[in-house]
Formats: structure tokens, sequence, C-alpha cells
């Protein structure tokens, strides 16, 4: 099955990509070699620099794949199936997620670069650019508090990896003495650097045994375990408090319609955790690059690049090698919601496959922060239009494998969620090539880690400057960068620790799709404005439109009928009928901003329609 | 007739723009140009920095004086792409220049380069004028 899918996967990358998306490329935008872009014309080697194809597109992918694509796809497997998933995400990527990414950077290049937010002003409404930079800082508080919670769990609850991600930091701060300041051969520090901590990532699970809750720890593990007991012990060994996730199966106990019980525990050991991701940021957003985050990143590359692509081998082999592992363990069709999430019961949360399927697998088939980033980064780098393909189109067709691979590992390890269910297939996968699972487990654990973390020291050491430039004038203190990380490391833990995260997490994906409409609004109404078929990015926009103001108002009905109705004042529920309350407010307002948008957008298009202003003659012909 | 080929392959200064959300929060509030002037400023010690500087200002020189006569591919050795060059060209003192598949390395001499590279192109427009002729 694993080979089928993988077949299937290729096949939608190729029709989508060599039929699909260059015809769009040639005879709709009529991509011209010959036209100067923003990156030749205004070159000054800080915003528009003209970049290799290759080079381009291996940054827009880095840019745009991070946990959002494996995530995502796991999460629907395991609440629709894994049918509809792929379904999804192949006819998602082939129809508008490419389009969403290369249209983008097509807008912003003959745009002279200007950023998405900078069009909708010009184009529809100045209020357009005020909401969109609401969203914006709406999601660096979110991502900062998620990444860290997600992390800190990962290394609390999986005792193999602490001790992979401590080999990272000391690799990474010897190659970086390596590479620049001994100037030491390049291929013998790499060789050094990611073999060390690919050796110590496999040392972790050496010795385990058994499967599952049965899983009895190597000396490694249970060292680990052993510490985290010990931190626990100070406050007893239980957990120091509890709060409500509704994205959590239900604690024991819990009555449908009753009032809600914690089914997340703090405990000393997660804090622990939870510190040691502040030291790793804290590194990272201290040290000159050279000496810690760009070897941190190097090695992790390596490290994630290895795993993955072994991966893909073992799941494309392994209905040769071990046919066991190709047969998918979940099942096509959730059997516990065979009407697809339709019926609605009282008190329980909705969760109807259309829409919250397509908000819930958002960055896999389809993101509105691609096309943000192709519209602020890649499209001020582009050396020649025709390279707008191949980057935008190209880097979304492989954050589709990313997906598909993800979805993958989840179906033949049956079940779970996140992390736990990326690295249990990651595990197999990469079984069939020989490797014990419980050493590709430890691996893809690792790699998981790994995406995620650089992602967060990278977030704190922008906020750090961020924080300095907009309150260094009012505020000097902020001139010291310690002051700056220890700030923005301090909000992220009240994200985490208050449990807050959660409910700003409901929204993420349907906000996040919302900006993939809106950006393909702009286009449509670019497009139009420009003379030329709207269709290819329009369509799109419809869908994705009705799709995510559905799935806003899906949102707060779940978390007024499961959280605010049945704790209403109760003791002890305040954060989570507060952050209930917040969030259905916030879901209101993304429906009212996304209907005054799409009301400003429909006015635009009349009047281009009736009066085309032509295409801005920003991109004169190179000689 | 085709530009020479010349591949520079060197530790490249690495500002981070993987992060996305920070991206777009630095590009739309306005200080995106001091979030990459920081990272820029911390890319490299400054003995490499200045290394860097002097390469970047020859590969400017070259690319002023020979227009379309050569194409300048400049690598980061710390990737992919990079680790497999130097592999391929026996490459492991950086900056090292790869002029049509022959590597030199590491570059300190750009004045010499500069001469090698004129006696390169001559010898090849020589080449294309007697082919010329030849054919002619």
């Amino acid at each position: 099955m694993t080979l089928v899918a993988i077949i299937l996967g290729g096949l939608a990358i190729f029709i989508g990509y060599h039929y699909y998306a260059r015809h769009i490329d040639r005879d709709v935008i009529q991509s011209d070699p010959r036209k100067a872009t923003p990156a030749t014309l205004y070159m000054d080697g800080v915003d528009f620099v003209p970049a290799s194809r290759n080079v381009l597109y291996g940054y827009h992918f880095k840019s745009i794949a991070a946990a959002g694509p494996i995530v995502g796809a796991i999460t629907a497997a395991n609440i629709w199936g894994w049918l509809p998933s792929i379904i999804w995400l192949f006819l998602g990527v082939m129809f508008m997620g490419w389009a969403s990414d290369y249209s983008a950077i097509v807008v912003s290049v003959r745009n002279d670069g200007n950023s998405i937010s900078a069009i909708a002003h010009r184009l529809i409404a100045p209020r357009t650019r005020t909401i969109l930079l609401t969203f914006i800082f709406f999601y660096l508080l979110l991502v900062a508090g998620a990444f860290g919670n997600l992390v800190a769990d990962v290394l609390n609850r999986q005792p193999q990896v602490p001790l992979a991600i401590v080999a990272l930091m000391v690799m990474g701060l010897l190659g970086g003495q390596m590479l620049y300041r001994w100037r030491m051969d390049l291929i013998a520090v790499t060789a050094i650097t990611v073999g060390v901590t690919l050796l110590v990532i496999l040392l972790g699970p050496a010795g385990v045994s058994g499967e599952g809750a049965q899983t009895v720890q190597g000396p490694v593990g249970q060292a680990l375990q052993a510490f985290d007991r010990g931190i626990d012990s100070l406050a007893g060994g239980g957990p120091l408090y509890g709060y409500y996730d509704p994205t959590l199966p239900p604690a024991q106990g819990q009555q449908p319609g009753g009032a809600v019980l914690n089914n997340v525990n703090v405990t000393p050991s997660f804090i622990f955790w939870l510190l040691f991701l502040c030291l790793f940021s804290y590194l990272g957003a201290v040290l000159p690059i050279w000496r810690y985050a760009q070897p941190v990143n190097y090695i992790g590359f390596w490290l994630t690049f290895i795993t993955i692509a072994l991966a893909f081998l073992g799941a494309a082999l392994a209905v040769v090698l071990n046919p066991e592992v190709a047969m998918f363990r979940l099942a096509a069709i959730n059997p516990q919601r065979p009407d697809l999430g339709f019926g609605i019961v009282g008190g329980q949360a909705w969760q109807p496959l259309w829409p919250m399927m397509f908000v819930t697998i958002a960055c896999g088939a389809i993101s509105g922060w691609h096309a943000l980033i192709g519209s602020v980064g890649t499209a001020r780098q582009i050396e020649n239009e025709t390279d707008m393909l191949p980057v935008g189109g190209g880097a979304m067709f492989s954050e589709m494998a990313l997906g598909l691979l993800s979805l993958l590992a989840v179906t033949v390890a049956g079940t779970g969620g996140g992390a736990a269910a990326f690295a249990g297939g990651i595990g197999r996968f990469l079984n069939v090539l020989g490797l014990p699972a419980q050493y590709g487990t430890a691996l893809g654990a690792a790699a998981f880690v790994i995406i995620v973390i650089t992602v967060v020291q990278l977030v704190i050491r922008i906020m750090r400057v961020t924080l300095a430039e907009a309150l260094a004038e009012r505020m000097p203190i902020f001139r010291n960068p310690h002051v700056g990380i220890i700030v923005s490391l301090v909000l992220m833990c009240l994200l985490v620790l208050s449990g807050t995260w959660v409910y700003l997490w409901q929204l993420f994906g349907a906000a996040n799709q919302l900006m993939a409409s809106l950006s393909l609004l702009i286009v449509t109404v670019w497009l139009v404005s420009a003379r030329r078929n709207p269709a290819f990015a329009g369509l799109p926009m419809l869908f994705m439109y009705v799709t995510t103001m559905a799935a806003t108002l899906v949102i707060a009905r779940n978390l007024w009928e499961t959280v605010v109705v049945p704790n209403l004042g109760r003791a002890g529920a305040g954060v989570a009928v507060g952050g209930a309350i917040a969030m259905v407010l916030v879901s209101a307002l993304l429906f009212i901003a996304a209907a005054f948008i799409g009301w400003d957008g429909w006015q635009a298009y009349q009047r281009y329609r009736g009066r085309p202003a032509g295409e801005p003659q920003t991109a004169p012909a190179r000689p | 007739m085709a530009p020479l080929r010349i591949e520079v392959l060197t530790y490249a200064p690495t500002e981070f723009f993987h992060c996305l959300h920070c991206e777009v929060v630095m590009q739309s509030v306005g200080v995106g140009r001091s979030v990459h002037r920081e990272q820029r400023e911390a890319a490299f010690p400054a003995d490499l920095q200045a290394q860097y500087t002097a390469l970047a200002d020859w590969v400017r020189g070259v690319v002023e004086r020979y227009g379309g006569r050569v194409a300048v591919r400049v690598v980061d050795v710390a990737s992919l792409q990079g680790v497999y060059k130097s592999l391929r060209y026996r490459a492991r003192k950086y900056p090292a220049v790869v002029l049509d598949g022959t590597v030199y390395q590491p570059v300190t001499d750009f004045a010499a380069l500069d001469r090698l590279l004129d006696e390169r192109l001559r010898g090849r427009s020589l080449a294309a004028h007697s082919g010329a002729r030849k054919e002619g």
C-alpha cells in the first residue's frame, strides 16, 4: 500500500506540475525570461539579491516546511482516516497549493517585489493591510507557545531524545569552532559532527525491549527516566497542576456535557525540559550565528535529510522487502466516524469532514503563510521569471511529499498523534532497510524535534532584535540582548505553562487557510486587472474562502458547546472558560474580517472587470 | 561562445529566513533590515568576514569586467551542494575557485587569479577566432 501511495503521489506531482502548472505559467502568466525581475533591477545586496533557482528552491522549501505538514496530516488521518486525508493532499496541492505559492511570487515579482499585504493595500483597501498585520502578530505569539510546548513534551515523554539534543548542542558548538576558527577540513568536520550526533541518537534506544506500553528502556532511557522521576519527586511524584486541552481525548471519568476535567498535567520534569529548551534557544539567540545557530542547523539538516530520504526509500521498498510494514494499520475511514464526522452529538465537539479536514491538514496541501513568504522573501531574489514556477510551485509539491511521508508514517504505525506517530512510522520504514525499529523510531523522533527546535531558537533571536528595535528608545535596557532574550523566553513559558496556547492553536488552521484564500483573492483581482483568465486562482480562492469561514464557525460552536456551557461558573475552570470565550470572540473577529475582505475583493473585482487597470509597467525588457 | 564557468566554493554568511512567521513579521513591521543586519554581522568571525568581503569584491569586479563572457556561481560549502562540489573537485581549502573544472585553492592572491582568468579568456577567444576562420 505504501508503494501505491508513493506512486500515486508521484503521479499527482508529475501531472500537476508538468501539465497544469506549466500550462498556467506559459499561457496565463506568460513568464518571460527577457523581462528584468526586481532582484536584478533593484539589486541592493540586502533584500533584492538575484539567486540561482536551485538555491532559491531550497530556501523556499526550508522556509515553508516546519511542523505543519507533519502534524496536520497525522491529525487528519487520526480523525477521519487516511483515505480522505490522502485525497485532499493530492488534489489540494495539484489544484490549489502550488497555485497559491506560485501566484504570490508572480504578483510580487510583477509589482516591484512588494509583499502581498502591500499589494492588497494598493489593489483592495487600506484596512486589508491592517487586518493582515494583525493576523501576523497573532501568529508570532502562537508559534512560540505551540512549538515550545511540542518540544518540551517530546523531551519529557521520550527519554531517548534529550541526549540527542544535548549532542546536537555540543556538536554545534564544536562544529562552529572547527569550521570557522580552526579552519578544519569541511568533510572531516561534517563526518565528525554529524557522525557523533547520529551515534548518540542511536545510543539512546540501545538495549530497549518490548513495544508500546510494555517497552523497557535501555540504560540511557532508564537513566533519563530516573532523572525525570527525581525531579518529579520534588512535587511528591504528582503533577503540579493541570489544564484542559479540548484537542486531546477527554480525561478518564469525563461525562459528556459534564464539568470539564483536566486532561493535561504539568509536572516538574516538563518544566525542566521547557527550561532546557530555553537554554537551547538562549544560546541560539545570544551567540554569533557562526558559533552556534549555523552549525546546529547544518548538522540538523544532514540528520533530517538522511532520516527522511531513508524513510522514503524504506516506504517504497517495503512492499518487496517487508510487505507486513507496507500494510496500513489505520482505517481508510475512521470506524468511529463512519458518517465522516457530519453527525452532531450534543455536548461533543463536531468534526465534519468539510470544512474541518481542509483546515486541519493545512500546510501539506495549501497554506497562506507560504504565500506571504513567497511574496516577501523569495520574490525579491528571483533572477529570471522562468524560475518562478520551479521555485514556488516546486517547493509546494515537495512539501506535499513531506505531508505524504507523515501520513504514511502514522498509517503504518497504527495510531497516535504528532511526534510519537511520526517517529513510530519512520521507525517501521527504516526497519525495512534493516535498522531495528527502536533505532529508527529514535531517529524519527530526533528529526522531528530538530525540525521544530531550530525554528524556536530563531524565533527567540528575532524577537530579541525586534524588541530592541521597538522599545530601546523608550527603555534603553532593551539594548542589552540578554534582556530581550529573557523577556521573549518568559513570554513563551507563560503561554506554555498556562495552557492558553491551546486555545490560540485551535484557530491556527483556520487563520492559516484564511490567509491562503486572501492571497488567492489578491491574485485573482490582479489577474482581472491585467486582463488575464483568473480561474486558476479564483476557483481555489472561492473554495478556501467558504471553507475557512465555515470552519471558524464550527470551531466557535465546539468551544462554546464543549468548554463554555458545561463549565460556566464552576470553580477551577477559569482558564478553560476564559480561553474558550476569548477564542470564540477571535473566531467571530476572523469571520467578520474575512467578510470585509471578501466584500472589498468583490468590489475591486467588479471595478477592474469593468475598467482593466493593466499590468504595472515595472519590468523593462532586458537588453 | 559559451561563457567561462567560474564556481567559487566558500563559506558564505548565513542569514536565516526559514522562520516563516518571524520573516513576515519583520518585513511587515519594518524591522526586517535590522534583523538581517544583525545576522550578517554575526555570521562570521572578523578574519573570515574580511576574507569574504575581499572575495565578494573580486566576484563583483569579474562580473563587471567580463560581463556575459563569464558565468559565476558562488556555492556555500556548508550545504549539500557545497559538500558535493568539495568532494567532486577535491577542494579542501577555501575559498576555492573552479575555472572550467580546474580547482585553485585556497585563493589568497586575487591579482594572480585575474591574470589566469585573462589568459583563459584570451585563449578561448583565439581558439574561437581560429575555429571561425577555418570554418570560413
